[in-house]
């Protein structure tokens, strides 16, 4: 076809929008080999995608004139809007990319030949990782795998092998050798290299003859060493993995001149994966000292038998290239992994004497403990012992129960439960964290979180312009005084579709949330024994009877009657509107609200909306969204579509003034859920481990008052203060977005059904 | 011995059942029974205090009275009532009165489940009073030193409103009950239904990630009685994986994102 005639029937399609002639002209140039039935598929999709972007309709038009030889014309159809799915997902850059491989990205998924991409499998694989962690572990990105022990690093896609099956199989066996990594404390053994410290293992690395090889062989050993135990837990996974894993250590390639050193490395490999060389002219590589060298893998920690293990190839010398190999040796980020170590063993530490140092109080142990303190520093007694019962009396390794001694108080299962992990990284529970516990003891008391410890919050003063409240600082263990100032507000009504637009977006689960809360709603029964009723109540009739024969008068009360329980329940629902809400988080907040607002129109609880920002401690901000006894109507509506980010997260003052006033309504059952997306912060020096400790404190106080307290927590990562600061059981996290307006309403109906 | 018809020995457990001890919770309720005090067993469903009750119940050589408590539970269901025989009235036992009458062991399953009006009734039992006052009888009961009141929930369902009164609840000794260390679990599993140790670690280890789940949203993870089960079926023939499917997983949720983080969690230990 000639180029005049393309460019003619080009501009028919496009018009009234006229790009440049030249242009055109540069880009038609490249369709005029094609067949005139390849030309008009092609030209079948520009008047989809030329309003969408111009230069993409023009890269399209490049890339497809190669492409068109390799598929038929059929599928352009469904090729264009991948390629506008890719333009709108990651820009021109990415449709590009799209384009410039379609049997890769186009034609190998639709055969059923594709990678697999960490978004499609990244909720699965998080659950993945939590059970087999047994603790909140997050999961991220990175071109190799790592781990820095609280987060596991995995690429975004991988496409090493044919088919999705295979390369999802292939990240689930990453992401549990990172965890057998860390099972096999091979991070913690760093710490005892002697050089702690930016780079400890690099600089013990250095002093072997050729340090790069030296890591790559360090990488190798501790793979056998998590793979072993990675065959003794998890049998499922190796079975089906191990063909895979055999498959990517044999396409292990020399570089240079390093054959010997290659094939040793694989004999090595393929022996600790399958049990044997797989080729046998490989099997002359792995003599029976070198098995026992690895077998030592078992029982001692890969640094100390790394040296005999380098000894054997650095007589060999050379490199390889580990190819796809590369994702399962990963990388080991050991300062990271050291960092993170040393600020658990600190925040284990810290939590240990605060929660000790509560439970001898309570216990009614300061003076016996200040005592013995004052005795410790003239002798080498200790303050105060825990004992362990299990061991003591059962000479059985268990260690669950710790009792204080001179008191059968037993310890709360948290701190028992911070205790064995003490004790399962340290080996044993340092005297020192005991002593400092019994320190801090002598402190006192704060009787604040007592129950009916309402004084607590009568203590505030409440000025013409705001409220005054004492704030915990746990470096002096007692309050500052009328330290912060927090003023009410009302949040601005604006008129808005978005709680019409949030309740067409989850029409579907509204059904079911509706169902579901009239079921709570009617929880009819039957009472019995009434004056007055709907029916008999035999059970009532026959005991009449008994009792008439019996000589005792009987009872009227002989009928049943359908009673509708009544919910005495107060909720407060207080919301995080700090700047850092902004964007997703805030509108799946307000979305959250509106529909909660919907199941507890259907239920008929009483509840309460505010918000709450600030910045510093003189300005401390509470937002009336809806108060407890007014309407959910427009107006409230408006103020929930009008929440906005504002300032800073300071938790303490609006939850002690949430606590007062919670306290002044009258309902059986008082309950606060907090909603947040993370550390409570302000712009002072309110922040990290200080801020911590002042929620938690104001959490305990509300407890103390008797308000059930609840928390949600939004965040990528599941910090370990959480359960410090909220209470083991009493919050959840959600890292998806997405799903917390139906998290709030299934959480509200778990914890009221 | 035979009260009203009613064979309260039929209730004594003449076989000792098995039960491993995962801390001092035999010699803390063995106290409690010597100086008279009520019991509170609390945890997480299937970690073992039904089974601990029974073990305590043989021990002691005491008739062994359960109630499973439910919203409709009423205080003549507890006390007994008054019944028309013919043309007489007589008086019918319930099971509490049966157990102070007979010094047995009372227990109160799940009784948070119950109305606080109705639990009310068990107050004069649990004090130095112990004694059972039956109004229509116009007789106090008053408890030999061998009847125990013990009283279990699980404080794991995180409903605020299922909880009990302090003036209920500090009338007891309580015990705390949790799933055991994996070492005794297995004990546990393999005691129970004669599984080889190694099947009854790999339950227990899936047992153990299912419980990692919890702040996720699960609402509780699989128990010891769901492991048994599992290994029940394993042991009928039921091929591994699809045991703890039917098992173990299914019976913990219906989200499916969370069915197939399980899911994935059994294929790669079987």
């Amino acid at each position: 076809m000639q180029l005049e005639i393309l460019k003619n029937r080009f501009l028919a399609i496009v018009s009234p929008s006229l790009p440049n002639e030249w242009e055109v002209e540069d880009v038609l140039a490249h369709l005029l080999g094609l067949s005139d039935g390849n030309v008009d598929s092609l030209f079948q999709q520009i008047a989809v995608i030329w309003p969408v972007s111009h230069s993409l309709c023009f890269a399209y038009l490049q890339e497809g004139a190669k492409c068109i030889v390799l598929m038929p014309g059929d599928l352009l159809g469904e090729w264009s809007r991948q390629i506008l799915g890719c333009y709108e997902a990651g820009g021109l850059l990415a449709a590009r990319n799209f384009m410039a491989d379609p049997e890769k990205h186009f034609l190998g998924p639709l055969d059923g030949r594709c990678g697999a991409r960490l978004t499609s499998l990244s909720e699965r694989l998080q659950l993945y990782l939590c059970g087999v962690f047994g603790r909140r572990i997050e999961l991220g990105v990175s071109k190799v795998p790592t781990t820095n022990i609280d987060r596991v690093f995995v690429p975004e896609n991988i496409d090493i092998f044919t088919t999705e099956a295979d390369n999802k199989l292939l990240y689930k066996l990453i992401v549990s050798l990172q965890w057998a990594h860390v099972e096999s404390r091979v991070f913690e053994d760093s710490l005892e290299l002697g050089h702690r410290g930016d780079g400890h293992v690099t600089r013990w690395l250095n002093t072997f003859s050729r340090p790069q090889e030296a890591k790559e062989l360090f990488g190798v050993l501790q793979f056998v060493k998590s793979f072993w135990l990675l065959v003794d837990v998890f049998p499922g996974l190796i079975r089906r993995a191990t063909p895979l894993c055999s498959d990517l250590i044999e396409a292990i390639s020399a570089q240079g001149g390093s054959v010997s050193y290659c094939n040793m490395l694989k004999s090595v490999l393929q022996y600790s994966v399958t049990g044997l060389s797989k080729s046998g002219s490989n099997r002359r590589y792995l003599d029976d000292l070198l098995k026992v060298v690895l077998e030592r893998l078992r029982s001692e920690n890969t640094f100390k038998v790394f040296p005999e293990f380098y000894a054997y190839f650095d007589a060999l010398g050379g490199t390889c290239n580990f190819g796809g190999l590369t994702l399962l040796l990963g990388r080991f980020d050991f300062d990271a992994a050291a960092v993170a170590i040393i600020s658990r063993r600190e925040d284990q530490k810290n939590a240990f004497i605060a929660l000790l140092s509560m439970a001898v109080q309570q216990n009614m142990l300061v003076k016996d403990v200040a005592n013995a303190e004052n005795k410790s520093q003239q002798s080498d007694s200790s303050a105060l012992v825990l004992t362990d019962a299990v061991a003591a009396e059962q000479e059985q390794p268990g260690h669950e129960e710790f009792l204080l001694q001179n008191s059968n108080a037993e310890l709360s299962s948290e701190l028992k439960a911070l205790i064995n992990s003490i004790q399962d990284d340290l080996g044993e529970l340092p005297q020192a964290y005991v002593q400092a516990a019994a320190g801090m003891a002598g402190k006192g008391v704060n009787d604040r979180e007592s129950h009916g410890a309402v004084a607590g919050f009568t203590q505030c003063s409440v000025s013409s312009v705001g409220h005054s409240y004492d704030e915990w600082d746990y470096r002096r263990g007692g309050y500052r005084s009328s330290w912060c100032t927090l003023y009410e507000k009302t949040v601005e009504a604006v008129t808005s579709t978005f709680v019409e637009d949030t309740l067409l977006k989850y029409q579907g689960q509204l059904h079911k949330i509706r169902r579901q809360f009239e079921m709570l709603r009617n929880q009819n029964r039957y009472a019995r024994r009434r004056r007055d009723g709907d029916e008999i109540d035999f059970d009532a009739l026959v005991d009449a009877l008994g009792d008439s024969k019996a000589g005792i008068v009987p009872s009227d009360r002989l009928f049943l009657r359908l009673l509708r329980d009544r919910r005495e329940i107060s909720t407060y629902f207080l919301v995080d509107m700090s700047y850092s809400t902004e964007g997703w988080v805030g509108t799946a907040l307000k979305e959250s609200l509106v529909l909660i607002a919907e199941a507890m129109a259907i239920v008929g609880d009483a509840y309460a909306i505010y918000g709450f920002s600030g910045m510093r401690r003189s300005k401390s901000e509470l937002f009336t969204v809806k108060k407890l006894d007014e309407v959910y109507g427009s107006v409230v509506k408006q103020r929930i579509a009008g929440i906005g980010p504002k300032e800073y997260t300071r938790m303490g003052p609006p939850i002690r003034h949430i606590a007062k006033k919670m306290l002044e309504c009258e309902s059986r059952v008082r309950l606060l859920i907090v909603l947040s997306d993370g550390k409570p912060e302000d712009y002072d020096d309110y922040k990290g481990k200080y801020a911590i400790e002042d929620t938690r404190k104001a959490l305990l106080e509300a407890r103390g008052a008797g308000i059930h307290v609840f928390c949600i927590t939004i965040d990528k990562m599941a910090h370990a203060y959480l359960g410090h600061m909220f209470g083991r059981g009493q919050f959840v996290f959600v890292d998806s977005v997405d799903t917390l307006p139906t998290k709030l309403v299934k959480l509200y109906r778990s914890l009221t059904c | 011995m035979t009260i009203q018809g009613f064979k309260i020995d039929e209730n004594k457990i003449d076989v000792e059942p098995f039960f491993l001890p995962r801390g001092n919770e035999i010699e803390i309720a063995l106290a409690a029974r010597a100086n008279q005090l009520p019991l509170l067993l609390k945890g997480p469903t299937g970690c073992g205090k039904s089974r601990f009750m029974q073990y305590l119940a043989w021990r002691l050589r005491l008739p062994l009275i359960t109630v499973s408590c439910h919203d409709d539970l009423s205080t003549g269901d507890l006390i007994g009532r008054f019944l028309v025989k013919g043309n007489e009235a007589v008086w019918q036992d319930g099971p509490l009165t049966l157990a102070v009458k007979a010094g047995g062991i009372c227990y109160l399953d799940e009784v948070v489940e119950a109305r606080k009006d109705t639990i009310v009734v068990i107050h004069p039992l649990t004090d130095d009073r112990r004694e059972l006052p039956v109004e229509k009888l116009g007789k106090i009961f008053r408890a030999p030193p061998e009847f125990m009141l013990v009283v279990s929930y699980n404080p794991g369902y995180q409903s605020i409103l299922k909880d009990l009164k302090p003036s209920t609840r500090q009338r007891f000794v309580s015990l705390t009950f949790d799933y055991p260390t994996e070492e005794r679990e297995v004990e546990i599993v393999t005691g129970e239904c004669g599984a080889d140790a190694h099947l009854s670690r790999r339950l227990v280890q899936l047992a153990v990630m299912t419980r990692s789940l919890k702040d996720s949203g699960l609402i509780e993870g699989a128990s010891t009685r769901l492991i048994i089960q599992t290994a029940r079926l394993i042991k009928s023939g039921v091929a591994e994986v699809d045991a703890c499917r039917a098992g173990m997983t299914q019976s913990l949720t219906d989200d499916l994102d969370l069915l197939a983080a399980m899911d994935e969690m059994i294929v790669s230990l079987f």
